[in-house]
Parts: C-alpha cells; structure tokens; sequence
C-alpha cells in the first residue's frame, strides 16, 4: 500500500514538473495526461472509485484532448519565454515554492493529519446519484447552465471568422 | 498505512508546481495546464479529507470534487476556444505578444 | 416541491435565458437586436414579481444550502435591476457584433442567474459553483467582439487570472472542509470556532480570500481590471462593474459574518490594510488615464477601497452602509456605462477629450455623465456622497475599538480628495474643453427611447438615493440585521 502511494506520488509529481518544464508542448501535453491518470490511481487507492473514472473521462479523455488539439491548431509548439503575471521567471518560482512551503508547514502543523485511514465507507453509485438528486440538486443544475454558457461561448469564439454573417 | 498527511504534502506540492508554471510560462496554453494541475490537486484534498474525515457518508468531499472537475472542463473549454480565437489574430499563443492595452 | 418555490426568482431568470436562445431560432436576423428588449421585459417583470415576497422569517431549502432572506432578496433585486439597465445598454451596443446577439442576452441572464445563485449561497458548494457560472459567463462577455483585439486580449487576461484564482479558492474551500468537516456556513459557525486557531482553515480562509478579492478587484489582486474594463465590450463592462463586484461582496459579506464570524476580529487589521491600499492605489493610478473606460477600471478599483472599509468595520452599520453603497453605485455606474455606450460610438476613439462638446450634441448624455462623476466624487447632493458619509459614519462610530479605523478614514478622506481632480476632468471635457469645438460641427446624438428612459432612471436613482435615502436605507438595515442580529 506505502509503496504503492509512493511511486503513484513521484510519478504525478514528476510528470506535473515535466509538464511545466519541457521545452516541447506535445510532450507537455503528453505529460500532464500521464499525471491525471496517476491522479485518477490515487482516487482509487481512497476509495473514490466515481470520482477516479469521472477524472479518467473528464480530463484524460476531454481536457488533455482539447490540450492537444489547441496545441495543433496554434502550431506554436515551443513554449519558452516571459510569462504574463511576473517577467523574470525566478519569481514565479519563488511564490511556488513559498505557497509550497507555507501549504506543507500548516498540513504538518496541524495534529488531525496523522490520522490513519479509517475502515472503506461503502460509498455507492447509488449514494451519490441520489444525493446529486436531492441535497446537491442545486449544484448541479447551476453546473449544467455552466457547461451550457461554455459550450455556447466556445463555439462563438472558435468559429471561423468567415462564417461570421449567416448561422449554419 | 499511508496517512492522511501524505496525501495533502502530496496535493500541496501539486498545486505549487502547477502555480509556478502557471506564473512562469509564456504560452497561454501552458498557463492553462498549470491551473488544470492546481485544480487537480485541490480535487485530491477533497477526497483524501473525505476518506480521512468522521463522516464519509456525507458524500460532500466527493460531490464538491465532482462539481471542481465540472467545473474544471468549462474553464478548459472556453479557455481553449480563446486561445485559439487569439492565434488567428495574433498568430501567437504567446502571452507576451499580447499586448495592447496599457495604461 | 416548496424547495423549488424558495428559489422562483432564480428560475424565473434561468427560464427566460433560455427562451431567449429557443426564440433566436425563430427571429428574424433584423430583428434580433430586440430580442434584449424581450429579455428586459422579463427582467423587469420578475424583479416587480420579487417585491410581492414577504419573509416573516428566512426561508432555507435543499438541505440549508440554499437561504432566502431579506440579505438575499436585497440582492436578488439589486442584481435584476443592474441585468434589467445592462440589457437595455447591451441592445445599443448589438449592432457591433456580428453574430449571436441573441447568446450575448443569454449569457448576461446566465449570469444574472449566477449572481442571484451567489445572493442565497449558504454552503461553500453552491458559492462555488455560482461564482464559477458568473465567472465562465463573463469570460465569454468579456471577448464577446472576437474580431476585436482588445476584446480577446481583455478576455484572455481575465480567463488566466479568473481561473487561478478559481484554484487558489477551490483549494482553500477543500482546506476549510478537511479542518472544519463540513461545507455549510450554518454548521460551520458552530464547528470553526474550536478549530480556528489551526493553521490549516486560516490558510484555507485567505485563499477563499483571494478568489474573493479577484471578483472585487482588491488590491493585489486588480491587475485585471484596467485591462479588462477598457476592452471588453462596454455592456460586459458595465455588468462587470456592478454585478461581478456586488456578487463578491455577497459572498465576502456572507463568510465574514454568517460562515466565521468569530474570525472577523482576527481579520480586521487585515481589511483595514486591504482598503487603504485598493483606495490609495484606485485613485492615484486613476490621476494620468486618458481612456474613459480605463479611468473607469481604476474608479472601480477605488470603489471597492471604499466598500471594503464598510467590511473592516465589522458592524451592522457597516454592512448596512455597503448595502447602501452599492446600491447607489449601481445607478451611477450604469448611468456612466449607457452614456460611454452610446458616445464613444459618435467619438473618434475612446479617449476622455473626444468628449467634448457632448452637451451640445446630446444635452441628457452629458448631463447624465456630468452627474454619475459628481456622485462617484462623492460631492452632495447625489447617491455617492451620502453612500460614502454613511461608510465613513459606521468606522467612525467602531473606531474607538479599532483605533486602526481612524487612519483608514483619513485615507479615504484624502482618496475622495484625489478623486475630484480626476472626476471633474472628465465634466470639463464635456463642458468646457480645451479645444473649444465649432458650433454645428458635430451631428446631435439620437437616443432611442428605451436608452432615453434608463438614463432617465439612473439620473432618478441617484438623485433619490441622495436626497431621499431613507426607504432604501431601511431595505439595507434590514438586510444587514439578518446577517448580523
């Protein structure tokens, strides 16, 4: 189980690094699919079996895909340069490491994160389909608008300039 | 076992790695995988402090994990569909190039 | 069936969004720009409907997650009467997109939805989602003219720092779940307390903080507003202006003092710098701005310095007065966004000298403008001056617990002072311009009716809210004693 977490931990945290630092976007793009996969194994091991898929299908089968697709049609595949928030790019290292060292400090400060897992709770499909319907109806349905003013927005802004005057 | 602390230095450095790219990189595109990483790693403290916590039959960790990634694919979809609406313009995805508007 | 009941008002809203996108497909391509007006009808309807809601006590559905109280319902109407100016600005402005004007209404009802979903969001799910909904909508407003640079640059930089600061929020709303256990701000009033001096939920707070302060546009957290402001399309900016920032507010307001509020004395040293800074930063930075939208964008900035001072104070007053505020802002706000609108299209460029000589060409444009500077000034007898007296009023009444409060006041007094150098730039443009502008020269502006009436209204509002604040000085007081009993 230790081992287990351990080489599921280094490898979402090698291939998130490697996808921030490559050269390459492809192979950016590559890189942060294999770190949602190793992140969906990581809902597994907690129990999360929903979520895990819902992560496999969302982000490795939609956002990783569109990742890869925008990268093709921009064609600009090398990504190096100045940012849009800080220009020397050592300062934008330092805030990471500075919210990583505050983060890791305040979880390591805090007593209740030694607990050790507690027995599976049972957790069904079930479950969760009824509580998305009743106590989380909201919720959803304001997440449903959401993809739909999404879906609209993308569509009016990706659409070919010369199709501009009539509606297909 | 692996203990709940685990996880959340795991989440923790996620989501420092994907904020550093995300402040560090030019191309748009890698801006967004940057912020897609912080999400992502908000998503496994969810579910590590849902398993961890007293009442897992609550379901909220889960729920609100669910709605994140939701939520997650719209930001990716409209974001996406900018970025390429501003290659046709500027026939860059570069954010330094992107600059008109100063003041 | 009584849970759909509480939130009629937000499906209303949502119904007629989407009947306005059903109805494009039937309408005429000449006549699609009307399709606001619909949309405003509806709006205006719905808002009549919201004043036959009487409370005697707070309504909660789904669980609790959802409240409506008199707070909400202050804001429910607040925002349908910002969608309902909005739309009328937005059908002035519809002849400059080529395509999907009907979706351009449809997503500023979305996000109207959004931001009534935000005004009853008692649960840190549903905050989260409706603040997303508002957030997605507005990025696509925002670069809504996509043959526009300006536009999809504007987009672009509120779609990068609007998402990371979704992360920094999302991530801090799953620390306040793993320390606290639980989502509901009801529950979690009685859970933070014995856990509020773990390190763990005071991260998680300040960085709900930071997705918060991005919406308000709080210093450090602006450097999207002047971009943004100047070029998104002018009714994206005016929405953004009044309802994304009141939307953060809500929110702010509701976790300060429904969710922690035992945090609020930690934090008030915090607040009280947050102000000064967004204040002194809004109005210095607005001094040297030529672009009318832009100087907008910094205003804006300095107008949350000043709500924020509302917030520091901790108070019931203070709430009230913020409530006050804003509605007064609403009318200013849009009475300036409907004439920057309609003007700058008449203008070579957008810069504040083209203005000259409006009062000749469209004496109610300009008397309009000439008036929302005036009040944003703060200078009596409009909304602004007896929002900003009230603001002020409610830190000096604390400030004897909060000695802090004084310097605050002090930096807002100086803040008002700045501003009037740059406000009154603006009437002096209009009336008394550098160049003087031949007679004739310029072609009067026509004004459509509906666009005649808004600012009319705006013009109404802020007259009344000055002279006469005493009905909605009651709304607020009564909106803020359910916050803070």
């Amino acid at each position: 189980m230790h081992t287990g977490f351990l080489l599921l931990a280094l490898l979402t945290l090698a291939s998130a690094g490697a996808a921030m630092c490559l050269r390459n976007l492809v192979h950016c793009a590559l890189c942060v699919a294999i770190s949602f996969v190793s992140l969906a194994a990581l809902f597994l091991t907690l129990d999360a079996e929903f979520v895990g898929f819902a992560q496999i299908l969302v982000y490795v089968g939609a956002v990783a895909i569109l990742i890869v697709i925008a990268i093709l049609l921009t064609r600009d595949i090398s990504g190096h340069g100045q940012s849009l928030v800080f220009k020397p790019w050592t300062l934008g290292v330092g805030v990471g490491a500075l919210v990583a060292g505050s983060l890791v400090s305040a979880v390591t400060s805090s007593a209740f994160t030694h607990r050790e897992l507690p027995p599976a709770p049972a957790a069904t499909v079930r479950q969760l389909g009824e509580s998305l319907m009743t106590t989380y109806v909201v919720p959803l349905e304001i997440i449903g608008l959401l993809l739909t003013a999404a879906l609209l927005g993308a569509v009016l802004l990706a659409r070919r300039e010369n199709e501009g005057g009539g509606r297909s | 076992m692996t203990t709940l602390q685990s996880y959340l230095i795991l989440s923790a450095l996620l989501f420092s790695i994907g904020l550093a790219g995300a402040l560090t990189r030019r191309n748009a595109i890698l801006v967004l995988i940057g912020i897609e990483l912080m999400l992502n790693a908000a998503n496994l403290n969810f579910i590590a402090f849902w398993r961890y916590g007293p009442h897992p039959e609550a379901l909220t960790g889960v729920m609100f994990a669910l709605f994140s990634i939701g939520v997650a694919a719209a930001e990716a979809a409209v974001g996406l569909a900018l970025i390429i609406a501003i290659y046709r313009h500027y026939k860059t995805a570069n954010l330094d190039k992107v600059t008109t508007l100063k003041g | 069936m009584n849970d759909l009941l509480v939130m009629g008002l937000e499906a209303a809203v949502l119904v007629a969004g989407l009947a306005v996108l059903l109805l494009d497909l039937w309408t005429p391509p000449a006549e699609k720009r009307n399709l606001g007006y619909a949309a405003a009808i509806a709006v205006g309807a719905i808002l009549l409907a919201s004043f036959a809601i009487v409370l005697p006590r707070p309504l909660a559905a789904f669980g609790g997650m959802f409240v409506l109280d008199e707070f909400a319902l202050f804001f429910d109407r607040f925002f349908l009467l910002a969608a309902l100016l909005v739309l009328v600005i937005s059908v002035e402005f519809a002849d400059r997109f080529e395509t999907g004007v009907a979706e351009f209404y449809a997503l500023i009802l979305f996000a109207l939805a959004g931001m009534m979903f935000a005004a009853s969001a008692n649960d840190f799910t549903l905050l989260f989602v409706s603040l997303e909904l508002i957030t997605v909508t507005f990025y696509v407003l925002t670069s809504f003219q996509r043959r526009q640079t300006q536009s999809l640059e504007a987009g672009v930089k509120y779609l990068i720092l609007g998402a990371l600061s979704s992360a920094f929020l999302v991530y801090g709303i799953a620390l306040i779940y793993g320390t606290a256990g639980t989502m509901s701000f009801t529950r979690l009033a009685e859970a933070a307390p014995a856990v509020l001096d773990s390190r763990l939920l005071q991260t998680g707070l300040l960085l709900v903080l930071v997705g918060l302060g991005f919406k308000i546009a709080v210093v450090p957290f602006q450097i999207w507003a002047p971009d943004v402001y100047q070029g998104a399309p002018t009714p994206a900016t005016a929405f953004l202006a009044v309802g994304s920032k009141a939307a953060g507010f809500v929110l702010l307001l509701r976790v300060l003092f429904t969710a922690v509020p035992a945090l609020g004395p930690r934090w008030s040293r915090l607040l009280i710098v947050l102000s000064a800074v967004t204040i002194l930063y809004g109005v210095l930075c607005a001094i040297p701005q030529r672009n009318l939208k832009r100087l907008m964008g910094y205003s804006s900035i300095a107008n949350a310095g000043f709500l924020l001072l509302g917030v520091a104070t901790l108070s019931r007053d203070g709430v009230s007065a913020v409530l006050y505020y804003l509605g007064g802002y609403l009318f200013t706000v849009l009475g300036a966004f409907a004439v920057i609108c309609v003007a700058l299209r008449h203008t070579e460029g957008e810069d504040i000298p083209a203005l000259a000589g409006l009062h000749q060409r469209s004496p109610l444009l300009a008397a309009t403008l000439a008036m929302a500077m005036v009040s944003l000034a703060g200078v009596p007898p409009l909304a602004g001056f007896f929002g900003k007296f009230l603001l002020l009023k409610s830190a000096l009444m604390v400030a004897g617990d909060q000695p802090a409060l004084y310097v605050l006041v002090a930096v807002a007094v100086v803040g008002v002072v700045i501003s009037l150098y740059y406000y009154f730039g603006v009437i002096r443009a209009m009336y008394w311009p550098a160049e003087p502008v031949e007679q004739g020269h310029l072609p009067p502006i026509q004004l459509s009716r509906p666009l005649r009436w808004s600012l009319l209204l705006c013009i109404a509002g802020m007259l009344w809210l000055g002279v006469l604040p005493g009905m909605v000085v009651n709304l607020a007081n009564l909106a803020a004693q359910t916050l803070l009993p």
